[in-house]
């Protein structure tokens, strides 16, 4: 075991901070190879090892201030038998930011032995003594010592400069790398000194070994207080590894439940449990627009039930839809400067009248109308779709679904899932148009334009585009229901991308629409005409059939995007509404 | 099956309950006899056998040396040749010395052999924590036999199953590792008198009944787990225990038709963490009860490591009743 030690990295420094490691614990680590950074207010450096084998510890973790000197980490070397020894210096690889001493090791005190062998060669045991002449530089090979700042018989610590020396490089403090008495200077000043020769001798009480360094074994020396060098370890492994996966402390549950909540923060998805998921699809409930009140802000089943449970806004202010949808354009508004003394218009006062207040829902839906009509350029474009296939694909679901137990599907969701796939393909469709960026949403929400007794409203099915056909219906049919019963909840209609009205349903043979602000696009769903339509039979020849047709409407703002953009996008969905198996809606 | 359940309140310890139903069985048929280290002469380690060779003679209570590797190669031989063995080691960790004998001999014979016959040994295993018995000595270890197609696997937790599960065991044709828990030996509770009270595999049993959170726990943990139901209870968390008994069978059905009413699930065992049956229950029930879940299914478990000898650092590392009411406070978190 070694250490390697914070070195001096400037006159003043006398500390740095761990800014990385580099290597880890188990690590193989070569002499001259960075172990960790370390930054200082005059630098920031690597540090590198001084000792070849594998990091033991490392003794600071990372923001950690180290005092020049201390030991950063601890190295076992990898076969100490065959190690160099200890306190040789590191012929340290290109010395990083102008080091004045290269990093130095001493034993680890905690190695003691209580081998009483003298270890095998000579030097090892002087080398715990002596204080060698470091490399200073790559091409640095000596120096000349040019005074001596420690006198035999001073005591010295570890990182004390005991010297000066100079080289053709630079000229630098010597600092101690063993603690104790200075013993011997073993060069004289003015003499040269060779990179890796014992400078100095320090041992616990200034007296010399029984044999001088670099010679015979130092049988004398005084174990107690001079830290020296381990037994050669025993045969079998000395790298020391992890243990395989032994993990003694308690597991800690609230560290773990906390981890848990965290992952919610980093998924864009309504976070909701398992079983919350399950019962806001069977209650069609939409958990974008739930409130979560569990962990980290997930939904539970209680608020799935709260939510589908609230009870409708104060009547006096019901919600404002975003945009109202379709009325037809003709809609007059009573000009201002037109009115008579009365109030009426200018030659209408002998007409018979009703004054019938207009409720809030009819005025938001004027201003949202006559704004939507006066900033977007609408436009419509349209296509025939043949529904024949999806009337039998319609007809194999809803079977199915008699049988279960559950409601028929009506073309609606059907339209929607096809129109919702399309938008993918399609995606300044499903966009806000904002003169200076268009913004493409990153998933649908649909508007659905919904007639109720109290006026026309669009509540929106967030995230649409990843619902099947069957969660599309059952989800129209709880918004539907929630606003005929007067419980739509604030949430219901937030953040629309594109809409879908479908006048058809009362009986509308073309469906163009006032655009949904600040939508670009809305889809109008007339009614299904059964027509004479020309087909092309199996053997290629052409025949007229009847077939129910459906004249899609898609009303866009040709501000955001052109003929064309919208036309593709829905002559997409006809595709797809003409190609469709069940699967694909699903 | 239990249906003497009734007849009596008569309360008698685990050890007790198991030596009645060796003794029960080896009356009842003369196929079944015993063999181990010191069960005859010295009634077994645990006193398991005691007075049983008295009664059945030394042909069918049989002394053997220190060899498992021989205890259960020889009875999977004498099953082989029409008899019935019933064989003990001393210790669980010990069905390594044996691992070729029972994941080898007795799981795959049967199969590999055309199903010409069945392998019907039990191997009672003397498992779990004892309080200090060192690392070699205590380990749970029903998770690998669960692993091995071919065992059965029962962990009884009171008297009462003790004895109807060894029952079972004894009449079923399969090999059963029995993990008897050291810890339990000594605990008493009331076990029918009746000579055919026996627990059929793959019955799970609800130990108490809650609405808010299931524990499912075997063992030694499963007291410990009643413990905190009741420490929970005053906190607003109405614990249902379920002790499985048998892991193979497992009785996933009990298990997620309670946590589809709890929408909760914890595993309590003292086997380590690491792909213990915690794991497989939680893949079971995340695989056919995931949209009853309000939360992750949890677990109780005890460390990965070796255990220490020593009895104090030995509970730390197995499942506590406090700190399985700490993971149940935890998890309401969520």
């Amino acid at each position: 075991m070694a250490h390697v030690l914070m070195p001096r990295l400037g006159v003043s420094v006398t500390e740095g901070t761990v800014s990385s490691w580099l290597k880890q614990v188990g690590d193989p680590v070569e002499v001259g190879e960075p172990i960790c950074e370390v930054a200082t207010d005059k630098v920031d450096t690597e540090i590198e090892s001084t000792v070849a084998g594998v990091l033991a510890e490392q003794l600071y973790a990372v923001d950690e201030v180290v005092q020049v000197g201390e030991p950063l980490a601890t190295v076992t070397t990898a076969d100490e038998s065959s190690a160099p020894a200890p306190a040789e210096p590191a012929p340290a690889g290109p010395a990083p930011v102008e080091p004045e001493q290269p990093p130095s090791i001493v034993p680890d005190p905690a190695s003691f032995g209580d081998d009483p062998e003298p270890p095998p060669a000579p030097a090892v045991a002087d080398a715990a003594h002596a204080v060698l002449m470091p490399r200073l530089g790559v091409s640095v090979t000596e120096g000349t010592v040019s005074s001596w700042l420690k006198q035999v018989g001073d005591p010295v610590e570890v990182g004390e400069p005991i010297c000066e020396v100079a080289t053709d490089k630079v000229d630098t403090e010597i600092e101690s790398t063993v603690a104790g008495v200075l013993a011997e200077q073993r060069y004289a000043e003015g003499e040269v000194v060779q990179v890796g020769e014992p400078l100095a001798v320090v041992t616990a009480d200034g007296a010399l070994p029984a044999a001088p360094p670099a010679a015979a074994p130092a049988g004398s020396r005084s174990a107690a207080a001079v830290p020296t060098r381990p037994a050669p370890a025993p045969a079998g492994p000395t790298v020391p590894g992890q243990p395989a996966r032994v993990d003694p402390s308690r597991f800690d549950h609230h560290a773990a439940v906390q981890r848990a909540l965290e992952t919610i923060v980093r998924t864009a998805r309504p976070a909701a449990s398992p079983a919350a998921r399950h019962l806001a699809a069977t209650l069609g409930v939409d958990l974008a627009s739930v409130g979560g009140t569990g962990g980290g802000g997930h939904v539970t089943r209680d608020d799935v039930r709260r939510h589908a449970e609230q009870p409708a806004p104060a009547a006096a202010a019901p919600m404002p839809p975003r945009g109202p949808a379709p009325v037809p354009a003709s809609t007059p508004s009573p000009e201002p400067g037109t009115t008579g003394p009365d109030g009426l218009p200018v030659g209408y006062e002998d007409v018979p009248y009703d004054a019938v207040p207009t409720s809030r829902i009819r005025r938001v839906t004027a201003e949202h109308m006559s704004r939507s009509r006066r900033t977007a350029a609408h436009m419509t474009t349209e296509v025939d779709v043949d529904l024949g296939l999806l009337t039998e694909v319609r007809a194999r679901l809803n079977t199915q679904r008699v049988a279960q137990g559950r409601a028929k599907l009506s073309f609606l969701p059907f339209v929607a899932r096809a129109a919702c796939a399309a938008l993918l393909d399609h995606p300044d469709l499903n966009a806000t148009f904002e003169t200076e960026r268009l913004l493409r949403w990153g998933e649908v929400n649909l508007g659905i334009a919904v007639d109720t007794p109290r006026g026309l409203m669009v509540p929106v099915l967030r995230g649409a585009e990843r619902m099947t056909v069957e969660s599309l219906g059952e989800g129209i049919a709880d918004l539907a229901g929630r606003l005929r019963d007067g419980k739509p909840g604030p949430d219901d209609f937030r953040a629309g991308t594109f809409t879908i009205s479908n006048p058809g349903s009362v009986g509308a043979v073309s469906a163009p629409a006032i655009i949904n602000q600040p939508q670009v696009a809305i889809l109008g769903m007339p009614t299904i005409q059964r027509r004479p339509w020309v087909v092309t039979m199996a053997d290629g020849q052409e025949s007229i059939a009847i077939r129910p047709i459906l004249r899609l409407a898609l009303t866009f703002d040709h501000r955001a995007v052109d003929g064309a953009d919208a036309t593709r996008c829905l002559v997409d969905i006809r595709r797809r509404l003409e190609a469709w198996g069940v699967d694909e809606y699903r | 099956m239990s249906a003497a359940a009734a007849t009596t309140d008569r309360v008698i310890g685990y050890s007790r309950a198991i030596n009645e139903a060796l003794a029960e069985e080896m009356r009842r048929d003369e196929r079944v006899w015993m063999m181990g280290q010191d069960i005859g002469r010295l009634g077994g380690v645990f006193g398991l056998t005691r007075g049983l060779l008295d009664e059945f003679g030394p042909m069918r209570v049989r002394d053997t040396a220190i060899n498992e590797t021989f205890i259960v190669g020889g009875a999977a031989g004498a099953a082989l040749a029409g008899t019935i063995p019933v064989v003990e080691l001393q210790f669980a960790d010990f069905l390594f010395t044996a691992a070729d004998e029972i994941f080898h001999k007795l799981a795959k014979w049967r199969y590999m052999h055309g199903g010409q016959f069945t392998m019907p040994v039990v191997v009672r295993l003397p498992t779990g924590v004892v309080g200090g018995a060192g690392a070699e000595h205590s380990q749970s270890l029903e998770t690998i036999a669960m692993h091995v197609a071919g065992l059965k696997v029962a962990v009884p937790a009171t008297p009462s199953d003790a004895k109807g599960l060894l029952k079972a065991a004894i009449r079923d044709p399969d090999p059963v590792l029995f993990f008897e828990h050291k810890g339990l030996y000594r605990v008493k509770g009331p076990v029918p008198e009746s000579d055919e009270h026996v627990v059929p595999f793959g019955s799970a049993r609800i130990a108490r009944p809650g609405s808010d959170l299931t524990v499912v726990a075997t063992g030694l943990m499963v007291d410990r787990a009643l413990a905190a139901a009741e420490q929970l209870a005053p906190q607003g968390i109405d614990v249902e225990v379920i002790d499985p008994r048998t892991l193979v069978p497992l009785d996933i059905d009990t298990i997620v038709s309670s946590v589809e009413r709890t929408h909760r699930l914890m595993v309590v065992h003292e086997a380590s963490r690491t792909a213990g049956f915690g794991a497989e229950i939680a893949a079971q029930v995340h695989e056919r009860a995931f949209f009853a879940l309000d939360a992750p299914v949890w677990r109780v478990c005890g460390t990965d490591t070796p255990l220490p000898q020593d009895p104090d650092l030995e509970q730390a590392c197995i499942p506590s009743t406090d700190e399985i009411v700490t993971a149940a406070l935890a998890l309401a978190a969520i």
